[in-house]
């Protein structure tokens, strides 16, 4: 439908969109910020700085375990290799499990001190759970024989835990630069033509964002003199730290950068989503916390992001799209609570961080899983797979329980307590929003995709075996949503700073009760709203993929253009010269033309003196010096 | 686009689960877990969720209608999730298999 509808209403209604959810963000969230602006900074009190006891050691930085591995892999022979893939993540987890707190590495390199491995509670907790992960994604994609995609896998992990273990910034940027080329890899091995443009764009993207992030490091270092990765305090930093700020919330998808997310991560791998899913992301996730806590108009951008996406997962029709929108809602909540910046909040944004790594990933497996063994990807074309799907669906529902914050399955232990740390600052609007994008995933990712992938109308989809290692890893993320959400404890004890939050209150749970079953009703009455339709979803990438032909025109044909002509006009007027040099009396004034025959105008050798005229005279000069030379003697 | 109505089973399951979670917690003395205005609003969470729901539904729905919702072409490679994977008889599942078929 509405093919034929002009861009610019796309681009009128974006900008409408946005424009609205600005609005009402800041109606809703407005007073409540407003007080905040004036006390935030002063009354509220920011996480402490993490000083662990220092460790010097001889540790070497548990990414190089996966980059020198990737590297056995890549000569490897075909049985070695896929025993490789899911080894080295295994040692990769043992080494980080077993990394004493306030491990610290330093090096020197051309006069700056680099820090590759800086151990702390929040960077431990990071680099277990990516690790964790990565052998999950391991053993999910165990049965693909497919060089490039295991190596890139490896080195997209190499590159998560590099920079979350980074202590410096140059170590930081060469790490997730490698994040951006590695994770390319996994979306061009699809090998379908959609896969290349969208990672030719995803690429172009973090490139950018890759060369800000550099201009701001550089900038830190010469305004500074350090380039140690640490925190900025609110306001502070100057150029420096907002570029450093923009690179790391283009990596995080906060819009309006985040719309690459949506754009790719349903273009890679089967197996390659899984990875995409829970490192990106949360990497950036990750490097704000280290540097950005308190920063006010995180809060904002946060509650934005938390709920703009869910108005495009209610709207898409692919299956990994729409859990790319909900990636997209659940990491505003973590960017809201770097925002406020307080150690609970801290904490919360730590703790959904993992548990978000844990049920997305799961759910991008369960929808891999469907992909694999249908063919099909759109919710148009599926349909009626329960019960041919039994396992994956259940699977996938535990995944949809832990999203939605239901209680026993970890989303509830962690949505709440970045819900709670905004309420504990009174940030009521804020507190609204986030509830708002808890009653949006539930629907989107809880209810609308199950309906219509497995419970909507049977369409008699054939469905192939899946491989047993799939099945094993989606077991294995199914039990840790549920084991974490049974028992928070589990998780709280590796948080950054001390819990002193329960989230298993009567009020708390009333609350979940009646707001889900509600939401559950609406959903029931209003879901010929949601049928799905075979659309594109304009989102805020149509600014670049529209304006390319433009910007190709502006930069290349038209650069190329003036090339051309610059270069014809300088043939002219060479032609011009020479022709001139030849016959420069045709110069002045009033010389008469040449009237153009068949006999050439010049001819060299009519016009060339006789051979002995120059011999006679050069004799004549010798015999003179000959004479004079006699004369003077 | 009729909306769906639920039957009369429906209905009452519907109810009785709207009177335990909306009566239950009335019937257990308890303090809010974060007092703010709402607080006083009797069901507060089951009306929130009711409206939060419908409207991001109905708000989604109109401006997916209005303007975001646009043809499979409209980036004129083909479609929104690929080039007709399903009609091409699963060219990803071709390329998996293809992969695959080196291995186990």
């Amino acid at each position: 439908m509405n093919g034929s509808r002009d861009i610019s209403t796309a681009r009128v209604g974006l900008a409408l969109l946005l424009a609205a959810v600005a609005i009402g963000v800041w109606v809703v969230a407005g007073p409540s910020l407003a007080d905040a602006q004036t006390t935030h900074a002063q009354t509220v009190e920011l996480a402490p700085r993490l000083a662990p006891e220092v460790v010097h050691g001889s540790a070497w930085p548990p990414a190089m375990i996966l980059v020198l591995g990737s590297l056995l892999v890549i000569v490897s022979p075909r049985r070695l290799r896929s025993a490789l893939a899911v080894l080295l993540p295994a040692a990769a987890l043992y080494y980080v499990w077993v990394l004493p707190d306030g491990s610290l590495v330093q090096l020197s390199f051309s006069g700056l001190d680099l820090t590759v491995l800086r151990a702390d509670r929040l960077s431990l907790i990071f680099g277990k759970i990516f690790a964790l992960v990565g052998l999950l994604g391991a053993i999910f994609a165990w049965h693909v024989d497919d060089r490039r995609q295991q190596v890139a896998a490896l080195l997209y992990n190499a590159g998560s835990l590099g920079v979350t273990f980074a202590g410096d910034y140059f170590t930081l940027y060469a790490f997730w630069e490698l994040m951006a080329v590695a994770s390319v890899l996994l979306i061009w091995a699809r090998d379908r033509s959609d896969s290349q443009a969208a990672g030719r764009r995803y690429i172009l993207v973090h490139l950018t964002g890759g060369a800000v992030l550099l201009a701001g490091i550089l900038l830190h270092l010469h305004g500074t003199g350090s380039i140690a990765f640490d925190r900025f305090l609110p306001g502070e930093g100057g150029l420096a730290a907002w570029l450093i700020l923009v690179s790391f919330s283009l990596n995080a998808g906060v819009p309006p950068l985040g719309a690459w997310l949506p754009d790719a991560y349903p273009r890679a791998t089967i197996t390659g989503a899984v990875f995409m899913s829970a490192l990106t992301s949360k990497t950036a996730v990750y490097t704000l916390l280290r540097g950005y806590p308190g920063w006010e108009i995180l809060i904002v951008f946060g509650a934005v992001m938390a709920v703009y996406s869910v108005v495009y997962a209610l709207l898409a029709n692919d299956i990994r799209r729409i859990l790319a929108y909900s990636i997209i809602s659940q990491v505003g909540y973590m960017v809201t609570a770097v925002g406020i910046g307080t150690a609970m909040a801290v904490n919360g944004a730590t703790v959904h961080a993992v548990s978000h790594i844990l049920y997305k990933a799961l759910l991008f497996m369960a929808a891999g899983a469907v992909i694999y063994s249908t063919g099909r990807e759109k919710l148009t074309d599926l349909g009626g797979l329960w019960r041919r799907q039994k396992l994956i669906f259940s699977l996938y529902i535990v995944g949809a329980l832990s999203i939605s914050g239901i209680p026993l399955w970890n989303g509830f232990i962690s949505k709440s307590m970045v819900i709670a740390a905004a309420g504990e600052e009174h940030l009521n609007g804020v507190y609204l929003l986030l509830m708002v994008a808890s009653v949006g995933s539930f629907l989107h990712t809880g209810l609308r995709l199950p309906y219509y992938a497995w419970m909507g109308k049977d369409r008699g989809i054939e469905t192939r075996p899946i491989p047993v290692n799939m099945i094993v890893a989606m077991v294995l993320g199914a039990l840790l949503c549920t084991v974490t959400g049974v028992a928070p404890g589990s998780l709280y004890r590796y948080l950054p700073y001390a819990v002193h939050w329960n989230p298993w209150t009567f009020p708390h749970l009333v609350e979940t009760a009646q707001m889900l079953l509600f939401a559950f009703f609406a959903f029931w009455v209003l879901r010929p709203l949601l049928v799905p339709r075979a659309v594109v979803v304009v989102d805020v990438d149509v600014v670049y993929r529209k304006s390319a032909p433009l910007l190709r025109w502006i930069f290349v044909d038209a650069v190329g253009a003036v090339f051309d002509a610059s270069e014809a006009v300088m043939q002219r007027v060479a032609h011009g010269v020479v022709e001139s040099m030849r016959d420069p009396l045709r110069l002045v004034p009033g010389y008469p033309r040449r009237v153009h025959t068949d006999e050439p105008d010049f001819d060299e050798d009519r016009a060339r003196p006789p051979l002995i005229l120059p011999l006679g005279l050069a004799l004549a000069v010798l015999a003179i010096l000959w004479l004079v030379a006699r004369l003077v003697r | 686009m009729k909306l769906q109505r639920p039957g009369a089973r429906g209905w009452i399951v519907a109810l009785v689960l709207a009177l335990v979670v909306i009566v239950g917690p009335m019937l257990v003395p308890h303090a809010e877990e974060h007092e703010a205005w709402w607080s006083s609003i009797p069901a507060w969470w089951a009306i929130f969720g009711l409206l939060a729901a419908s409207a991001a539904i109905l708000l989604s729905a109109l401006l997916g209608w209005m303007f975001l919702e646009q043809g499979e072409d409209f980036y004129g490679e083909g479609s929104e999730g690929g080039d007709g994977l399903e009609e091409e008889g699963g060219r990803d599942d071709a390329n998996t298999a293809r992969r695959e078929g080196r291995s186990r």
